[in-house]
């Protein structure tokens, strides 16, 4: 606690020597200077002994990031300016700044690249995951990091749930992993069953596996007693220990009193006008003439109370970089003013894409549960839908057309499942409801139920969502005799008709980059997804609760299941094909198009960005892979 | 009159109890409640939140219990201790939250409220006294304008011409260099640099607003008898005019000067927004969307005690401006 407090006084009082009177002392740095290995702001905190140097703040082998997109770059020029919604809103978004896991998923997500850990080793058919720190890492207050931090973690707050469930990635075969301290920079997890897959879905489900042992002994109840970490949490502001540690433990990258591994750390509270994190002087990386990373002293998070205010800041030339907040709504305004505000758009291409549609296959109305379970109502569905006028008006014609399916460069593409059943063609999926036996009523506008009943479908849409969108959608279906009701509402009631198994059919979020880091929308492994709820509720609960699946759904968990123990290989590529043969064919979820573009902004000061045509995706922590580390003021 | 005052500040006590048990009933009206919302959010971002962690985070924000225990907990804190719970979004006390915007929103309101009456009244009583002439067409019309405008839509004109053909950014309280500084006299001033433009966008509906009241109030009064009478006893017009019916114009203004510490508090909601001021407003707004239902309920409630003591201060300024009302009838 007290070394942070002082390194945060010293970064303070560093700041201000430099801007106060300082002006000269940051001309004596040049810093284009290629024999400069350190930030000058660092350099000069070192000549004054406030800081070790270089050499003993970086590890044995920092990592070397040499894939910059324009070469190396300098140090200095400010901080880079970027507009939030302050910490509830947008602490994911901050956090995806500066993410540092042990591993990271590759660009194309199927395999991880070392970071934290400079190497994985997958041993005992795929049971044992040994993974080698680097030597000599520092956390940003300049203590070591060891597997100590790794043993804390998951001892003192995974396997204590201190403030986040237990993941199921952690059980395997029905047994808990073990984790196995090696030596001070060596670690092993140990399953009792082949779990190749593991370290992809780590990257997922369970991104950092570690915390400051020496800080995390300050605050958890159980080191210093449950009324010290009562008044710790009551001094912070909060009202008990719980929610203390859900925000100094799981959030802590917005905390200014927890060390971290990350490029650049908060220096003051997340709740002003200005949220500012510095470089973080012990960070790992470096560029490829052995420079230290990050280029760009800082960033700083201007707090809005809207997002319209940014996009009027960026025109302004008030931002130097914003990828959240701003989106396809804004393009053409964000296009027009590019000369004006002095900046670049980036286009990434979106996973997500728009108009995913999922079947509650268990509403209240077993009839109408009957008719979504059939496959042949789901692709009449499919079918009665225009997908390239829908996409023409939604997007501007910037989306692809397309069933919800892997986008091209995902893991397992496969072009005939983005093209399954998305032809517009009313006939066809006429013919597919005549099929199903349900007939028109008297004057040919309706079709009818089973039960004589006209067959009505209420499609509840959140208000936050493109309403626009699914009213042109409703329209489409009209046409083939299904009386299509959208129904729009807040969020809250949504996620509780949800919960109680009321609504009919909503929108989904859809993964389109990789499934194998987390197949949530296609496999029954999530509580909240429409149309496998009552699976994964029978599944988790051991038979006691929701629907047993069908053979088919069973035979898809069981594969997935295959897929995540088999090692990459011709066998394991057969599983998969087989679980994307059932996609294709089942339409778990309708989609409508896909890859739209999601537009970030930069300042043209800013040298190493990324090029259009980048995945923007959870998964990936987007703009995470604009590698952020490498942007640099143009001098 | 003091035994009037004594008898409705007491009275004050059950209908402010009254109107708090309506308020954390208000708040929980809407389906589902912060747990469910913040869940929706971690799973917008990906993260898996299964029915056992929600039921535990309820446990732990006490959001389970029934609601008469929720409500004495959440009153006696308040009457007892000043506490008023803790923002979930905010992760922290709601009196830490709303005191942070205070300063900001109570410069802004006073401001608005002194620039409103100080152009609606002597407006008003202009276009009354020279009522019909071109003066009085002139203040008709852009009053009608401003009671028409709504504030907000105000705000983004003026933002898009302030940029487009001067190349200001006017939005937000504070030039960036000032918004963290701590309060000084530079801060001061670059905050006195900013609010002419959310002063005059929030102002303009009320002064408007006001100005009708004033104008027609005034006509009302100038053809009575007593400044007829006034008149022809050979009363200095300006004197005369500024005496009597100014003084009993002012009646339905004063009357509603209470009900002006609410916006006062709160600040104007969507202008702030629009506008980008961090006061209150946006505040209150995002609690009662994301159901941070001890925010949004302190909010309330704090709004509530002030219009029942603004409708007591707006009584006694009555009483004490225009002597003809009574509140006790005598004999009876």
């Amino acid at each position: 606690m007290r070394n942070t407090r002082m390194f945060i006084l010293m970064l303070f009082a560093s700041a201000t020597l430099l801007w106060a009177g300082g002006r000269t002392e940051q001309a004596a740095v040049d810093t284009t200077d290629a024999d400069l290995r350190e930030a000058p702001m660092l350099a000069a905190m070192v000549e004054a002994g406030e800081l070790d140097p270089l050499e003993d703040r970086l590890p044995v082998n920092p990592m070397v990031v040499d894939d910059m997109w324009e070469g190396v770059g300098n140090y200095g020029g400010g901080p880079l300016r970027k507009a939030w919604m302050g910490p509830s809103a947008d602490r994911w978004g901050m956090e995806k700044n500066s993410s540092e896991y042990l591993v990271h998923i590759s660009q194309d997500g199927t395999t991880v690249v070392p970071n934290i850990a400079h190497e994985l080793e997958i041993l005992d058919d795929g049971t044992r995951f040994v993974f080698h720190l680097r030597e000599g890492l520092r956390w940003s207050d300049g203590e070591p990091f060891t597997t100590e931090d790794v043993r804390f973690y998951w001892e003192h707050m995974i396997l204590e749930e201190i403030y986040v469930p237990l993941n199921p990635i952690w059980t395997r075969g029905g047994e808990l992993a073990q984790v196995n301290i090696l030596d001070d920079y060596t670690f092993e997890i140990v399953f009792a069953e082949s779990y190749y897959n593991f370290p992809i879905e780590m990257t997922m489900q369970m991104r950092e596996f570690f915390y400051p042992a020496h800080y995390g002994r300050t605050i958890l109840p159980e080191f210093i007693g449950e009324s010290a970490a009562l008044a710790l949490a009551q001094e912070a502001g909060f009202a008990n220990v719980e929610q203390f540690l859900v925000s100094f433990g799981r959030f802590f990258w917005i905390r200014p009193e927890v060390p971290s591994m990350r490029p650049w750390v908060p220096v003051n509270d997340p709740e002003s006008g200005i949220f500012r994190t510095e470089r973080n002087p012990y960070y790992f990386k470096v560029d490829a003439d052995g420079r230290q990373l990050p280029y760009i002293d800082g960033i700083e998070y201007q707090l809005v109370e809207d997002s319209e205010s940014i996009i009027l800041s960026i025109i302004a030339g008030d931002i130097d970089f914003q990828d959240r907040r701003v989106g396809m709504n804004d393009f053409a305004t964000l296009m027009e003013n590019r000369t004006r505000g002095d900046y670049a758009v980036i286009q990434w291409i979106g996973e997500a894409g728009g108009g995913h549609i999922e079947f509650n296959r268990y509403p209240q109305d077993d009839v109408l549960g009957e008719i979504f379970r059939d496959v042949r109502f789901r692709r009449a569905i499919s079918l009665s839908l225009d997908r390239e006028e829908i996409t023409e008006i939604v997007t501007d014609g910037l989306g692809t057309p397309a069933q919800s399916s892997t986008n091209p460069g995902g893991a397992y593409y496969r072009e005939s499942w983005t093209q399954a059943y998305a032809e517009y063609d009313p006939d066809r999926a006429a013919a597919y409801l005549d099929d199903m036996g349900l007939e028109w009523d008297s004057n040919r506008e309706w079709r009818l139920r089973p039960d004589g009943q006209v067959l009505e479908v209420i499609m509840t849409v959140e208000s936050t969502q493109n309403v626009a969108l699914y009213e042109l959608i409703e329209a489409y279906v009209r046409d083939i005799g299904v009386r299509w009701i959208t129904r729009v509402v807040d969020r809250g009631l949504r996620e509780q008709e949800r919960d109680d198994g009321i609504t009919e059919a909503s929108h989904s979020t859809w993964n389109g980059w990789s499934w194998p880091v987390r197949p949530t929308s296609h496999v029954p492994v999530q509580p909240n997804r429409l149309w496998s709820r009552e699976y994964y509720n029978y599944m988790t609960s051991g038979g006691t609760q929701g629907v047993e699946p069908g053979p088919d759904v069973a035979e898809l968990v069981e594969n997935w299941n295959r897929f995540g123990s088999l090692p990459p290989g011709p066998e394991r590529d057969q599983v998969a094909e087989r679980m994307v043969d059932f996609w294709e064919e089942n339409l778990l979820n309708l989609g409508v198009f896909t890859q739209t573009p999601v537009p970030s902004v930069i300042s043209n000061r800013i040298g190493n960005h990324p090029p259009d045509g980048l995945t923007h995706s959870d998964p990936l922590r987007s703009p995470l892979n604009a590698n952020m580390i490498a942007f640099f003021f143009r001098q | 009159m003091l035994q009037f005052m004594v008898k409705r500040i007491l009275m004050m006590i059950p209908i402010v109890l009254l109107i708090s048990i309506i308020v954390f009933w208000i708040i929980q009206l809407p389906p589902g409640d912060y747990v469910t919302t913040y869940a929706a959010s971690l799973r917008a971002m990906g993260e898996d939140v299964d029915a056992a962690e929600m039921a535990r985070m309820r446990e732990a924000m006490g959001l389970s219990q029934p609601f008469h225990i929720q409500y004495w907990n959440w009153i006696t804190a308040i009457v007892l201790r000043g506490d008023f719970g803790f923002s979930f979004e905010w992760g922290s006390r709601v009196t830490v939250v709303i005191a942070s915007r205070l300063p900001a929103t109570l410069a802004l309101s006073f401001t608005t409220l002194l620039f409103t009456y100080l152009v609606a009244i002597p407006i008003g009583i202009y276009s009354a006294t020279h009522q019909y002439s071109l003066g009085d067409y002139v203040a008709t019309f852009f009053g009608f304008m401003g009671v028409a405008t709504p504030n907000f839509l105000l705000a983004l004109v003026l933002l898009y011409v302030a940029f487009n053909y001067f190349g200001v950014n006017l939005s937000g309280l504070f030039s960036r260099e000032f918004i963290d500084a701590p309060w000084s006299l530079a801060r001061v001033w670059d905050m006195m640099k900013h609010l002419p433009i959310p002063i005059f966008v929030i102002g303009t509906a009320g002064t408007a607003g006001m100005i009708r009241v004033m104008r027609s109030q005034m006509l009302d009064e100038i053809r009575k008898q007593y400044v007829v009478t006034a008149r022809s006893k050979g009363v200095e017009e300006r004197r005369l005019t500024f005496k009597y019916p100014v003084r009993a114009a002012l009646n339905p203004i004063v009357s509603t000067i209470g009900w002006a510490l609410t916006g006062i508090f709160s600040g104007s909601t969507i202008t702030a927004i629009v506008l980008n001021l961090q006061t209150q407003g946006p505040v209150t707004y995002r609690a009662l969307r994301n159901q941070d239902m001890y925010l949004a309920g302190g909010f309330l409630l704090i709004l509530s005690v002030l219009t029942v003591i603004g409708t007591l201060v707006s009584d006694i300024l009555l009483a004490w401006l225009d002597p003809r009302i009574r509140y006790e009838r005598k004999g009876s």
